[in-house]
């Protein structure tokens, strides 16, 4: 593994989104289910909403505090992305596109099955109700958004 | 591409020890990129744009066609 004084700004950026938004998911996770279940356990609306609202603070803080910090270091330093940077930054949000695209299917059919078949359709996963929907767009989205950074760390070790 | 295998290798690491006395972290600073892109360049894990690969044929004072080998297996 590269050592942290030999990875680049835009590496050592990845490192850090991916360990802060990986706490914050598991946070979240284990506040809504039962270990490793990925249904709901919460299920009243004004606990759900100040998770989410937790969850979304949370989220910028930590956004905005760790571009703040690297937008300095890079400005003091005089090194920016240079062009492998940014090949292995598209590659990886090619693939967190591509999650990102797989669960919004995922809520979409589980969605349209669970409101056409109703108490007949028998699944997992079920998005009949705004907390399950809300859940799997949140879930969606911190997943996308760690395969990409772990897309990015595995392109610099390639 | 199209089943296509081609491998770009290049003779930088030998050049930049042979005829200059730059590290890779001047070579990277010479041609605008960073340590780490001049490291896997020269470990041949990255091949480099068009443009970085001029840059760094300019500062080594090598041709392109020198530094740079294209290998194609298209049987």
């Amino acid at each position: 593994m590269t050592k942290i004084q030999d990875m680049t700004s835009t590496q050592r950026h990845s490192w850090l989104v991916l360990l802060a938004d990986g706490a914050v998911f598991a946070w979240f996770w284990q506040k809504m289910t039962d270990g490793l279940s990925p249904v709901p356990k919460v299920t009243i609306m004004n606990e759900f909403g100040s998770i989410v609202v937790g969850i979304i603070i949370l989220t910028i803080v930590l956004h905005v505090a760790i571009s703040i910090v690297f937008d300095l270091m890079s400005k003091s330093s005089g090194k920016g992305k240079d062009e492998r940077d940014i090949a292995i930054e598209r590659r990886g949000a090619y693939w967190g596109y591509r999650i990102l695209q797989i669960g919004l299917g995922v809520v979409v059919v589980g969605m349209v099955l669970s409101g056409t078949f109703g108490e007949d359709y028998y699944a997992p996963i079920t998005f009949s109700t705004p907390v399950q929907v809300i859940f799997g767009l949140i879930v969606t989205s911190y997943v996308a958004d760690l395969v990409k950074h772990a897309v990015m760390i595995h392109g610099y070790g390639r | 591409m199209g089943g296509k295998k081609t491998t770009i290798t290049n003779h930088i690491k030998r050049v930049r020890l042979a005829r200059t006395d730059l590290s890779q972290a001047a070579l990277a600073e010479k041609v605008g990129a960073t340590r780490q892109t001049i490291i896997a360049v020269e470990a041949q894990k990255y091949a480099p744009s068009l443009e970085l690969a001029f840059r760094i044929a300019y500062v080594l004072g090598e041709r392109v066609d020198e530094l740079f080998v294209f290998t194609a297996n298209w049987d």
